[in-house]
């Protein structure tokens, strides 16, 4: 109990959260730009 | 704050140790590359059959929506077989029995996979890959996991149809459809996946034991088992030699094929006829087997196209 109540615990906590956002963050514009990419080569652009 | 931290102890625990990197090795990565490979294979084989093919951007992203779904796939078999994990020495250190990523986390996660592994290859190359993919991920995560292993000595022998489908679906991703030759590359997958993981099991008949799942060497024997992995050794070779007889390969393939099925019977007779430490040697070169045939199936195909 006293070990999740150390401050290097919790601040590791936050930023351990911190970057699991920002991953969550990247893999969304990730899908967002391949679901665009899709649509684009779907409508034979070219052809 | 520090209070709620305080007192789900074990959640926050699980929070903070899971990396990004735990939930890359729930997806099971090894799987993952071997399914990418098959379909590539099955992706090639279409490449060279018609000429008005699938964009090739698209069909790779629809190789991708194949990792993922296989990924997603592998997720919710350990969400399911967490319990019988934490048993077994072998996967013991997975994500889940070691605490590292909570249940509930990686339940959703195979969820949102599954779904936008099938959605991206449904939009991305057709519905029909879709459905197989869809098929594919329902098979080994409901069908395999939940209902046969546990249940019956046939577990891999009907569950592995679920990791012989990537190459039908990789044939799609080439050409929008199918044909005669994507099932005869199921059909090697569907026949090699019995030996391969037999020889497994007789090594690893103790943890299976302990776990309490019915492989067959627990349920009818070593010498069974084994006389069993000779025979679909001795089925495989000749369904090996399909795609030369039906013309989808040439003689590069037959001479490969022949080779390597041989070598493939006369260790499972050797294993029949010794002791059991010789299943890692035989698991070793089925593994070796696949993935030379797979291999020389597209390269065989380009020598003769290219």
């Amino acid at each position: 109990m006293n070990k999740n109540l150390d401050p290097n615990y919790i601040a590791k906590f936050y930023k351990n959260r911190k970057n699991k956002n920002l991953i969550i963050l990247f893999l969304i514009l990730f899908f967002v730009l391949l679901f665009f990419l899709i649509t684009i080569l779907r409508m034979n652009v070219g052809k | 704050m520090l209070n709620i931290i305080a007192q789900q102890k074990d959640k926050v625990i699980a929070i903070e140790l899971a990396s990004p990197k735990d939930f890359f090795d729930l997806m099971k990565p090894r799987v993952m590359s071997l399914v990418v490979f098959t379909s590539l294979v099955g992706y090639v084989c279409g490449y060279f059959s018609i000429y008005d093919k699938i964009n090739p951007l698209l069909s790779i992203i629809g190789i991708f929506a194949i990792a993922i779904g296989a990924g997603s796939s592998g997720v919710l078999n350990q969400w399911y077989d967490r319990d019988i994990d934490k048993l077994m020495l072998r996967t013991k250190n997975r994500p889940i029995p070691k605490g590292k990523i909570l249940p509930s986390d990686a339940l959703g996660f195979g969820i949102l996979g599954s779904i936008l592994s099938i959605t991206i290859i449904g939009l991305a190359i057709n519905w029909l890959a879709g459905f197989f993919l869809a098929f594919t991920i329902i098979f080994y995560s409901v069908v395999y996991t939940v209902f046969l292993k546990r249940s019956t000595s046939q577990n891999i022998v009907i569950g592995g149809a679920a990791g012989a489908f990537p190459p039908l679906i990789g044939y799609i991703c080439s050409t929008g459809n199918l044909s005669l030759e994507p099932f005869i590359l199921f059909g090697i997958i569907f026949l090699w996946t019995p030996p391969h993981f037999w020889a497994l099991a007789i090594l690893k008949k103790d943890e299976y034991f302990f776990a309490n799942i019915p492989m067959m060497p627990i349920v009818a024997g070593i010498k069974s088992t084994k006389k069993q992995i000779f025979l679909y050794a001795l089925v495989l070779f000749f369904f090996s030699l399909l795609p030369f007889f039906l013309g989808f390969n040439g003689q590069i393939y037959l001479v490969f094929s022949l080779v390597l099925g041989l070598e493939f019977l006369r260790r499972s007779w050797k294993f029949l006829k010794s002791s059991n430490s010789m299943g890692h040697n035989l698991f070793v070169y089925s593994i070796i087997y696949l993935f030379v045939l797979f291999l020389v199936i597209p390269l065989d195909k380009m020598y003769f196209n290219l």
